[in-house]
């Protein structure tokens, strides 16, 4: 038998927000300067398996993930027996601000995915200061509503399965099957409700459209990176949204789609490596400048 | 459109050992519209019946699913290009639209979508 121990280790963080005691899950592996994903709506920290276990990262960086509240092991707060998720854009970035804060993390760059690659949009507009840089993945300012997640929670559909069949053309025909299904697994054994609660800040709430060109990049860089055969937050969108927002630096990711971390690793790592030399080299001319 | 063998698709994803534990417990009616012809795919308890072609008149189906000849077959292409390797996308671009019952649509979803995918593995 041959066994491997993974570097990653995870833990449990409680911290209040708004009076509510949230119990929350959160994964890392490394050391270096901090490295905090976000993962995609309906889905938890296994997305990000492949960069947790790259030595090319974790030798410099401190990757770190956690569960949103009612995702993966992050439990709902008390009483949510009688309330249904909605994220939106206050309650996302004050989870995020709220972790870094219970974590102790000194100006983290921030990479988020789909929902977490429109919430760095929020943080580059009202928090960039807190970050040393902010990498959105499938991001964009808003995203057209060509289907309706309301009926992943209708009592005749089993919401998570009907939410991996959903998602599930949103990745390249060619990324690795098994990384696919473990894709698609995440998504079905979602909490119900979950993936809609949080479609509902993707489609709806977080439209963000109306302050892009607020964004500052001098304050702290903005990379926007997008698989090419994502065609809910596709590269024309994301080339729209950067359009608007002097500095943004844009790359097309070739042969990914939707969830480039999950879906395809080590492909997502390759694009992502150039990024974080120059995120690591720009804060090291910081320092000693 | 017409090349294509539905008898030889219906035997290939009832051999689809995926198709066969995700689909288990299936059963609906779709309607493909694609563009001028029309094809009646039914699926009983994760099994696909064979094919009826059109037309039809006052088809009895649980959904529809409505395209241009020219989506359709972007989407069964052997190696669609980025962004036309799923019916939601063509939802998006809407050169394939949704009718009937879509609680039945959600239900089946799974099954449909690796139905689907088989287009684009016939010779």
């Amino acid at each position: 038998m041959n066994a491997m121990l993974e570097a990653v280790h995870g833990g449990y963080v409680r911290f209040d927000l708004d009076g509510r005691d949230y119990r929350i899950y959160f994964e890392e592996a490394g050391q270096g300067i901090p490295l905090l994903c976000l993962h995609t709506a309906g889905a938890d920290t296994r997305q990000f398996r492949g960069l947790f276990n790259d030595p090319r990262i974790t030798e410099r960086f401190r990757v770190i993930a956690f569960d949103l509240p009612w995702h993966g092991k992050s439990s709902p707060p008390s009483g949510w027996q009688g309330e249904a998720w909605r994220l939106t854009s206050t309650l996302y970035c004050d989870m995020i601000l709220g972790f870094m804060r219970a974590l102790a993390l000194e100006k983290p760059v921030v990479m988020g995915c789909s929902i977490g690659g429109r919430v760095c949009l929020n943080l580059a507009l009202d928090h960039a200061a807190r970050f040393l840089a902010i990498v959105g993945l499938q991001s964009a300012a808003s995203t057209p509503r060509y289907y309706d997640p309301a009926w992943l929670e209708h009592p005749e559909v089993n919401g998570p399965v009907a939410g991996a069949a959903t998602v599930m053309g949103l990745m390249c025909p060619d990324s690795p099957e098994a990384e696919r299904w473990e894709t698609l697994w995440h998504y079905m054994q979602g909490g119900p409700g979950v993936f809609a609660g949080d479609l509902y800040f993707y489609q709806v709430e977080g439209d963000f459209r109306d302050r892009v060109r607020r964004i500052d990049t001098t304050v702290t860089p903005l990379y926007m990176l997008t698989g090419e055969y994502d065609y809910s937050c596709s590269p024309q969108d994301t080339q729209e949204t950067a359009a608007q927002i002097p500095g943004a630096k844009v790359r097309i990711m070739p042969g990914l789609g939707h969830f480039p971390m999950s879906e395809n690793p080590q492909a997502f790592i390759e694009q992502l490596l150039p990024v974080l030399d120059e995120i690591e080299a720009a804060g090291r001319d910081a320092t000693h400048g | 459109m017409t090349e294509l063998n539905w008898e030889r698709f219906r035997q290939q994803v009832n051999s689809d050992a995926v198709f066969a534990r995700r689909s288990a417990g299936s059963n609906f009616r779709v309607l493909l519209g694609w563009g001028e012809e029309q094809y009646l795919v039914t699926v009983r308890d994760g099994r696909v019946d064979p094919v009826e072609s059109g037309p039809f008149v006052m088809p009895q189906c649980d959904f529809a699913l409505n395209g241009s000849a020219s989506a359709w077959d972007r989407f069964a292409a052997a190696r669609p290009a980025p962004r036309e390797q799923d019916i939601f996308a063509f939802f998006r671009s809407g050169e394939i639209v949704l009718g009937g019952d879509t609680r039945k649509f959600y239900a089946h979803l799974m099954c449909l979508k690796l139905l689907l995918l088989h287009l684009r593995k016939m010779p």
